[in-house]
């Protein structure tokens, strides 16, 4: 498409964009849009995002494994559900399911055996209920005795938790640890 | 027994205000030794490496006694943490020994030969604390933001939709009228042969065979003899094969389960003897 009436300025084009979609959209797609430079598309972004984190903005810029996506602000959240109810609401995380995605999470791939030496008691139930979430997957067997099932986090765990990737989760204070192991990088 | 006395705020007991009576007592549930243990020392609010031994284990065998005093049973990986720990602590408390007697037991997971084995682990276990304090702070906030219902059709872009417009209805009526021409024109140049509604039988067998003459060469196939007739004709057509098959005239031949049929004319000599036999 040609931008003959170069009138709007490229996060204009990207908030159009984005407020179209209902998928998370990536700096090429964005590119095709704006019909611009991924760098340029890139500062559009950071100047959108700046603009939307004013107080009179409803929306917010959010950052996904998969690309960009516009999303409303959680002080809205209350507002909203006035009208838009969650059809469905899934039921949050128990403490056991969370400590054991995070094991998953940094130390994938794992077996089940390892993470219940982390945690101390068996997992089955939770790594069960993980996997019918698709927040886990099976990622293959691990050599030796028995050929453990080994497990690994899914593009749906990014998503669910908001996360641009894995590093997005590492704390800060993790030179204070130790015994912590790789640095949980996923692929 | 309960630890109270000492440290008021350290009691692993918590009476509900006001009550005297210990009736009402709120005992946190540890899901494994570790969150116990992890619970004891973040309470003591100091450095896990300098946590005692001896004070961690009084506490954590005062927890397993308030369970059992509740009647509750405490699961048997958590007597086993008491074991290693009084192992731990006697270890302390006996003149060192020359390091002979590591006895790692590997099929154990949950045992540890030193005290500085047990820090590890539970550093290892808080660290992991901390990232699910992460996750679930992230999943409540995530739940807040909503974003557009990704099952929703595909957005339709007003502007290209409008392109019907400049046509009028006239226009779409003469279109109509054209194709419905061009249809007729197709279906009946298409069309075998054509009947009046008074197509007898012997009729159809003698335009099929005819039909079917005409192209013997080429692959035939019944679907196509089928093509743009109506219902009654359709009809008498598969009568008229079905005849023309059980007279020897042609072959039908079906290669695969709901394939297409193969129309076929015998070899002309064969053909008329297996008809006359």
């Amino acid at each position: 498409m040609d931008r003959d009436n170069k009138t709007l300025s490229t996060e204009a084009l990207l908030e159009a964009a984005l407020f179209l979609s209902h998928e998370p959209l990536s700096i090429e797609q964005l590119c095709l849009v704006c019909q611009v430079s991924a760098a340029e598309v890139k500062n559009g972004l950071g100047r959108l995002k700046h603009a939307l984190e004013q107080e009179d903005r409803g929306l917010l810029l959010l950052e996904r494994h998969e690309g960009y996506q516009l999303g409303t602000k959680p002080e809205a959240a209350a507002y909203l559900e006035k009208l838009f109810s969650e059809e469905y609401s899934e039921a949050p995380l128990s403490q056991a399911a969370l400590e054991t995605l995070s094991i998953i999470a940094f130390k994938q791939p794992i077996t089940k055996i390892e993470i219940e030496t982390i945690r101390g008691v068996k997992v089955d139930g939770v790594i069960e209920n993980l996997l019918k979430r698709r927040l886990i997957k099976v990622a293959g067997r691990k050599e030796g005795i028995g050929r453990p099932l080994l497990y690994a986090t899914t593009p749906e765990f990014l998503r669910y938790f908001g996360l641009k990737d894995l590093s997005d989760l590492k704390s800060n204070d993790e030179e204070s640890v130790i015994g912590f192991s790789g640095n949980g990088e996923t692929k | 027994m309960a630890p109270t006395g000492k440290k008021e705020n350290g009691s692993l007991l918590m009476p509900k205000a006001g009550d005297k009576d210990a009736y009402f007592i709120r005992l946190p549930v540890f899901e494994g030794p570790f969150e116990l243990l992890y619970y004891l020392i973040k309470k003591e609010e100091i450095n896990i490496w300098d946590i005692s031994l001896a004070q961690i284990t009084e506490e954590y065998l005062n927890y397993l006694r308030t369970m059992q005093k509740l009647s509750m049973d405490p699961a048997g990986n958590f007597l086993v943490m008491a074991a290693n720990l009084l192992y731990l602590k006697s270890k302390m408390l006996l003149p060192k020994q020359p390091p002979q007697e590591v006895i790692q037991s590997e099929e154990d997971a949950f045992f540890f030969g030193s005290k500085e084995e047990l820090v590890r682990h539970l550093l290892e276990y808080s660290y992991f604390k901390t990232i699910a304090l992460k996750l679930k702070q992230r999943e409540a906030e995530q739940k807040k933001i909503f974003l557009r219902s990704p099952d929703q059709p595909k957005v339709v872009i007003v502007h290209k939709q409008s392109s019907l417009y400049p046509y009028s209805f006239e226009v779409l009526v003469k279109t109509f009228q054209k194709l419905q021409q061009k249809g007729k024109a197709k279906r009946e140049e298409k069309a075998f042969f054509t009947f009046t509604e008074e197509t007898t039988l012997l009729d159809k067998i003698n335009a099929v065979l005819k039909s079917i003459r005409k192209i013997a060469a080429k692959k035939f196939y019944m679907e196509k003899l089928l093509e743009r007739e109506g219902k009654r004709e359709m009809i008498l057509t598969f009568f008229a094969l079905l005849e023309l098959t059980r007279r020897g005239k042609i072959y039908l031949n079906q290669k695969t389960l709901f394939g297409k049929i193969q129309i076929s004319v015998p070899a002309r000599r064969s053909g008329e003897h297996q008809s006359e036999a």
